[in-house]
């Protein structure tokens, strides 16, 4: 598996699955990227996506977190984005109450 | 604000040379135990709350004998006072009080300078002081540039006929050592009150320090969570977590307070209480006005402005979904430049986190009132995700107005309560 994983600014993570990209005919992760008002770091290189920044500048803010490489090969392409978000002290808070939030309950 | 307890606000105090009685802070009874063993009799026990008016609350005990002080102790650990568990104590040496000021270094909003307020009068409340007997209250504007100088400290307080020439030379260095805590903590303020003149020199016997929201980034050694303003109360486990969103990252704001963060208040108007998000305070305010009547709470206050990552508002929104006592989520956004697109995105992620056996369809009344820029194209990403098509979710586009949105609200929480028998509107 060819995997592309890069750190975000504000605590997170974003990894593409590349090895499937070349069926992907829409490549909509990196139109999304490269159409947010500063260039994001996703091109099309060989077919497949590909950084265009370091893995430094990134991190350093190079990617603006718009999420819409994840939701854009979800809808468009192949689902192969992943991008992980944490929130560990709304995992503490979650584990620490007695009530289930209304997301685990069920209604009608 | 943040604000800190008096035992950590006085350590503050006395890391710029300010004296504060001899004492220890204490989270158990043992440990209190072990202080008083210690410790110099006759000694002030006081509770460690973020509310003031404690002392006539039953949070300030003196006791002159080891008895004395473990009954104050064993009363107060774990007490609730003022609404606030006391989770520690601060115990003291008395203080043998020869005289009482009030001094303080804040900043003034109006001249947009810090500013010194100084009054013979200590150990009451300076509200009352200025507007019963504003002439006993002095203040003085600070030049950030060139800060407070002895000399300038000392020529303020000459002011006062009744200060004696060594009580100038003390209160004027007090001054001095109070505007450098004020500046090196990013404070808005610093108070002390009293400031007790003994026969040692001056004591911090009391202290209430609140730092800038705005500068806890760099205050990181400071015992404090980066949290909104949660008013005279600690902060919530949810403020926490939201106060990481913007900790580090300046990218526009994701604001987070609760508002009624167990309920009481609704219980007690029978109102229901909702999660609730806006961009922009203005629109959020509006909508309220709108809301309210029709029998809503907002058990959380969010603003998600200055075009935001949607990052933030992904994780914001898993903040405010997590209120377990939440009956529905509004979403409003007044018209301004703040690319709607990514915000729906978070929203997004964070609805199919949330809802995953749904691809992100709510199971509550959802009513997003999506207006601004990007607006368009924000609709249509929820259109393409199929969430639209769930039962519990209406989007109102730039035609709407925050009325619209509360009225959509109430009609969609109708239904919902129907259908799943909820008591209420």
């Amino acid at each position: 598996m060819s995997l592309i994983t890069f750190e975000l600014y504000a605590n997170g993570m974003i990894s593409i699955d590349t090895s499937q990209c070349n069926k992907c005919s829409s490549k909509a992760c990196a139109l999304t990227c490269q159409n947010q008002y500063i260039d994001g770091p996703i091109v099309i290189e060989k077919g497949k996506p590909a950084l265009k920044y370091t893995l430094d500048e990134i991190k350093q803010g190079a990617c603006v977190e718009c999420l819409g490489c994840e939701l854009s090969c979800l809808l468009d392409g192949l689902g192969v984005i992943k991008i992980n978000l944490p929130l560990p002290e709304l995992d503490e808070y979650l584990e620490s109450i007695d009530e289930e939030p209304v997301y685990r309950r069920k209604f009608k | 604000m943040a604000r800190l307890l008096e035992y950590q606000g006085k350590q503050l105090l006395k890391t710029l040379g300010i004296r504060i009685p001899d004492g220890q802070a204490v989270g158990s009874i043992q440990e209190a135990y072990d202080v008083i063993n210690d410790i110099h009799f006759p000694v002030v026990i006081k509770a460690q709350i973020l509310r003031g008016g404690r002392g006539k609350a039953g949070g300030v005990k003196f006791a002159k004998t080891k008895k004395e002080a473990n009954r104050a102790i064993v009363s107060m650990i774990n007490a609730e006072i003022l609404g606030q568990k006391v989770s520690s104590l601060l115990i003291e040496k008395k203080l043998e009080i020869k005289k009482e000021y009030y001094c303080a270094v804040t900043s003034e909003p109006s001249s947009r300078y810090p500013i010194i307020i100084f009054s013979t009068r200590g150990g009451i409340n300076i509200e009352d002081i200025a507007r019963d007997t504003p002439d006993d209250v002095y203040t003085k504007k600070i030049d950030i540039y060139s800060g407070l100088q002895d000399f300038e400290a000392r020529w303020f307080l000459s002011k006062i006929k009744t200060l004696s020439g060594p009580e100038l030379v003390l209160l004027g260095d007090l001054q001095v050592k109070l505007y450098q805590v004020y500046r090196k903590f990013d404070c808005r303020l610093v108070e002390i009150n009293p400031l007790v003149l003994t026969s040692e020199g001056l004591f911090a016997a009391d202290a209430r320090v609140e730092i800038d929201d705005d500068a806890l980034y760099r205050q990181r050694e400071l015992p404090l969570d980066s949290v909104d303003e949660a008013g005279d109360r600690p902060p919530t486990k949810l403020e926490i977590a939201a106060g990481t969103i913007d900790r580090d990252d300046h990218r526009g704001t994701a604001h987070y307070v609760q508002l009624d963060p167990f309920g009481y208040y609704c219980k007690e108007m029978n109102l229901i209480p909702i999660g609730f998000n806006c961009v922009g305070t203005g629109a959020s305010l509006i909508t309220l006005d709108e809301l309210v009547p029709l029998g809503f709470y907002p058990i959380n206050f969010a603003d998600t402005s200055g075009n935001p990552t949607a990052s933030k508002q992904y994780r914001i929104t898993k903040i405010i979904f997590s209120q377990p006592l939440i009956k529905g989520f509004l979403f409003v956004s007044c018209i301004s430049n703040q690319q709607l697109d990514n915000t729906a995105r978070g929203v997004i992620k964070a609805l199919r986190d949330l809802y995953p056996e749904t691809d992100g369809k709510p199971n509550i009344p959802v009513v997003l009132a999506i207006r601004g820029a990007w607006d368009l194209d924000a609709i249509r990403l929820f259109k393409d995700c199929g969430i639209t098509e769930g039962k519990w979710i209406r989007i109102l586009g730039r035609e709407s107005t925050e009325q619209d949105a509360a009225l959509a609200f109430y009609e969609l929480y109708q239904q919902w309560a129907k259908k799943n028998e909820v008591i209420g509107i």
